[in-house]
Formats: C-alpha cells, structure tokens, sequence
C-alpha cells in the first residue's frame, strides 16, 4: 500500500511536481503494519476458540462422570473415587476457562485490529489513487503532500494499534515463569 | 486374603452398593475423555502459532501465545494421564468386584 503512494510520488515528481519526501521516512510508519499478517493473526485466534471449545466439551463431559459416580459407587471407595475424578474435573475446568478468556481476549483483538486496518487500507487507498485528468504538476505537489500527511497520521496510528494490542497480548499470555523471572508477580 | 475377596469384604463391611454396569461405563467415559484431552494437548503443542508476527515486537507476542500453549499441552497431558489412571483403576475395581461373586456385591461372603 505505501509502495503505491510511494510510486505515485515518483511518477508525479519526474513530471515536475515539487513534493519535499524522503522514500524511507515516508515508509517508516507502515513497516509495523506491513509485517503483521492479519490473516495470520485470526488462523491463530481460531485455533484458540475452537481448542477452548473443546475443552470446555470435554471438561462438561467430566462433570457428568462426576455427578453420576455416586449413582453407581456408594460408599468409602466410591467417594474416594468421585472425590478424584472431582478434583481432575476442576483443574480441567480451569485450564479451559483460562484458555477461553486467552480466546476470547484475542479474539477481541483481532476484531479491533480488523477495523483499524480496514480504516487504514482505505486511507492508504485514497492516498494512492491517482491524480484528477489534467492536474498542473504545482497543484499535484500540493495535493501530494496533503496525501502524505494523510498516509503518515493513519500509519502511525494504525501502528501503535497494532504493537499495542500485541503487548497486551503478550502480557496475558506469558506463563506464570515468564512472569516471575520478569518480576511481574 | 485374595485381593478380590479383600474387595468383596470391604463391600459388605461397609455396607455400599456398587453398581457394575455403572461404574463400568464411567470407567470407560473417564479413558475416553481422557484420550481426547491427550489429543487436544497434542494438537495444542503441535500448532505453530504465531506465523503472523514479522517485527521483534510481534515475535515477542507469538513467543509468549506458543509459550503459553505448550504449557497448557504439557498441564492437559497431566490431566488425561491422571485420568486415564482413574478409569482404569476403576474398570479394575469393577472387574475385581465381578470376578468374585458374578456381580453380586449387596449380599454375604460368599
């Protein structure tokens, strides 16, 4: 996308127009965004609701082990049993639980980020739409420096939406380890 | 004493009811929940996530997502193992009680 704006500029300036730009302080903010794999990102979040799911399946299924044990066993042996099956029920649980709010949080973030880039697609598109039929290369140099603006204010935002989200992200999703070592418990 | 005939004793010493059919069918639930539980781990720990990430600031997030899954894999491993170890010690029970008097655990010794 900013390659097209990029080459916008360049075919307007061999026509004469005066736009004051430097091509690597022109790309600068849209590097972030240009290596993050939307795509890629809600494969992931996918995988994660739908793993979540599973497990909440599963951790249900147990819970009706657990409620019929004492149908079926009654007595020291019998509690002894259910009590077990109880406590793996609960620790299954848990770890589902954990997983579902991850999912949900990313999924939130991949709902977020969705509508942040759709915005800075279109901005970046009309940044990059060619001039009107006949614009003079002086009028062109002003309507292109506008574009820049336009193309650098929506590049640094979408960025720090982009890193923002992640950190937070990544902050979730360190393990209880990670976050001892980092003195964030 | 026999272990089964130990079984059938702390049966009636205790008075309890062991319904066999029942305790055979969770016994199978248990291994069966447990088998998916250790596939779900294993496809857990097998998912390369974090394919998106292409700046150190998004590999750090996708670090911190694979991270958190493989130990995730790794306490659901656990789970169905633990598991599976419940169903089978309560298919062996349910077998024991069965081998010593056909199912019939609500009367004496016989």
């Amino acid at each position: 996308m900013i390659d097209d704006l990029l080459a916008l500029l360049h075919s307007w300036v061999d026509r004469g127009a005066v736009v004051d730009y430097d091509d690597e302080q022109v790309a600068a903010p849209h590097t972030v965004i240009a290596a993050f794999d939307a795509a890629g990102f809600d494969d992931d979040v996918a995988r994660l609701t739908a793993g979540a799911e599973h497990l909440q399946r599963l951790g249900d299924r147990l819970g009706g082990v657990c409620a019929d044990l004492p149908e079926v066993w009654s007595g020291p042996g019998g509690v002894s049993a259910a009590t077990a099956a109880g406590r793996l029920h609960e620790e299954l649980a848990a770890a589902a639980d954990q997983l579902t709010v991850q999912a949900r949080t990313a999924a939130t973030a991949a709902a977020v980020l969705g509508e942040v880039l759709g915005e800075y697609r279109t901005v970046m598109a009309a940044a990059a739409a060619p001039l009107a039929v006949g614009t003079s290369p002086q009028a062109a140099g002003d309507e292109l420096s506008a574009r820049l603006d336009a193309a650098r204010a929506a590049g640094l935002a979408t960025e720090r939406a982009v890193r923002e989200s992640l950190d937070v992200l990544a902050d979730q999703w360190r393990t209880a380890g990670e976050l001892i070592l980092a003195g964030g418990r | 004493m026999e272990p089964e005939r130990s079984v059938l004793r702390l049966i009636n010493m205790t008075g309890m009811r062991l319904d066999r059919d029942g305790v055979a069918g969770a016994a199978a639930r248990q291994r069966a929940i447990a088998h998916e539980l250790a596939e779900a781990a294993e496809q857990l720990g097998e998912w390369h996530f974090g394919g998106w990430a292409g700046t150190r600031g998004q590999r750090r997030a996708a670090a911190a997502l694979r991270g958190r899954q493989l130990h995730t894999c790794g306490l659901l491993r656990r789970q169905a193992r633990a598991l599976d170890a419940l169903g089978r010690a309560l298919a062996a029970h349910e077998a024991a009680v069965g081998r010593v008097d056909g199912g019939r655990v609500d009367g004496g010794l016989p």
